[in-house]
């Protein structure tokens, strides 16, 4: 890693940990479905996927949720490591498929699936109860929801503005 | 049909695939499992006798056994645990409700004799049932 790709990660997880507290501080946007959020977070985690090498979106993911844990409170933070952890993986499996088959808004919007599968799936592991999974299809559908957003978001992103651009290109050129 | 080929134009200028689709949709319909899989609810491990909201007795459902319980103006109901069940197999209560209710042995199921002011109901038999969904 030359000094440029480090300032560069340290941006992205800045970027992430201030949007993750900002959205902490919103109130919540559907009252009928406690639990739901956009996520901006991961509009800066699904950048992070396609201008970062695989072993610094891991590192950037850890550094973001504990960093955001610093401000948010250590409770929450065994629900969001499962959530980031478990969405990262099955954004990375979504990845292999490859640029015919896959696009970045449906690796997103399965990052967003899986953030709240975790969630739910630790929180029904601490409860000790499978009654929290009932939750799940309810919650699905506005992580799918969220998740198809934040890759249209993505891909604007990347396409106007020029550093992200740059990287996206170097790093991941099939997918243009 | 104006309005299916704008949405499919939609989504071929922001470049999503078939695959795409195929997979969310099939995670969006295995996210309904869950409903199969845990929606009977789920068994409770213990039941507590209630006398005008007072616990008199708490039972543990692994365990069968008949206990009657006796108050001092000669109201009595027989309970009964047997494999995880509950139930009150006889009473001296006018309506008789409590002993046609049946077994009961899901978290939150309640047998009532309003009649004596007695409850019993199924409780999951761990500490936090409540569970603090803050994510």
């Amino acid at each position: 890693m030359n000094i440029k790709e480090y300032v560069y990660v340290s941006l992205l997880t800045a970027a992430a940990v201030v949007m993750g507290i900002i959205e902490s501080t919103l109130p919540p946007f559907f009252a009928f479905a406690p639990g739901a959020k956009v996520g901006l977070a991961n509009l800066v985690m699904i950048i992070a996927v396609f201008t970062l090498k695989w072993q610094q979106v891991w590192v950037m993911q850890i550094l973001r949720l504990l960093i955001t844990a610093l401000f948010t409170g250590f409770s929450v933070l065994l629900y969001s490591f499962a959530g980031g952890i478990l969405s990262l993986l099955a954004m990375y499996l979504m990845k292999q498929f490859g640029p015919k088959l896959v696009s970045l808004i449906g690796i997103s919007t399965v990052g967003g699936f899986f953030h709240n599968f975790g969630q739910l799936a630790m929180a029904s592991l601490l409860a000790k109860t499978t009654s929290v999974m009932l939750y799940l299809p309810w919650l699905a559908f506005f992580g799918i929801l969220a998740g198809f957003a934040i890759g249209i978001a993505g891909n604007q992103l990347i396409s106007r503005v020029k550093p992200i651009q740059e990287l996206f290109i170097k790093e991941s050129k099939q997918w243009t | 049909m104006n309005f299916f080929k704008n949405t499919i134009i939609f989504l071929k200028t922001i470049k999503t695939k078939p695959l795409d689709f195929v997979i969310v949709f099939v995670l969006f319909l295995a996210s309904f499992s869950t409903i199969f899989l845990f929606a009977t609810g789920s068994t409770g491990a213990k039941a507590e006798l209630r006398i005008s909201g007072k616990v008199i007795k708490t039972f543990d459902l692994k365990k069968n056994q008949t206990w009657t319980y006796r108050a001092k103006d000669g109201d009595y109901n027989k309970i009964e645990v047997k494999n995880g069940e509950i139930a009150v197999v006889e009473a001296n209560c006018k309506d008789q409700i409590d002993v046609q209710r049946g077994f009961i042995s899901k978290t939150g199921e309640t047998i009532v004799c309003l009649p004596h002011n007695l409850v019993i109901e199924v409780m999951s038999g761990q500490k936090d049932e409540q569970v603090d969904y803050k994510v």
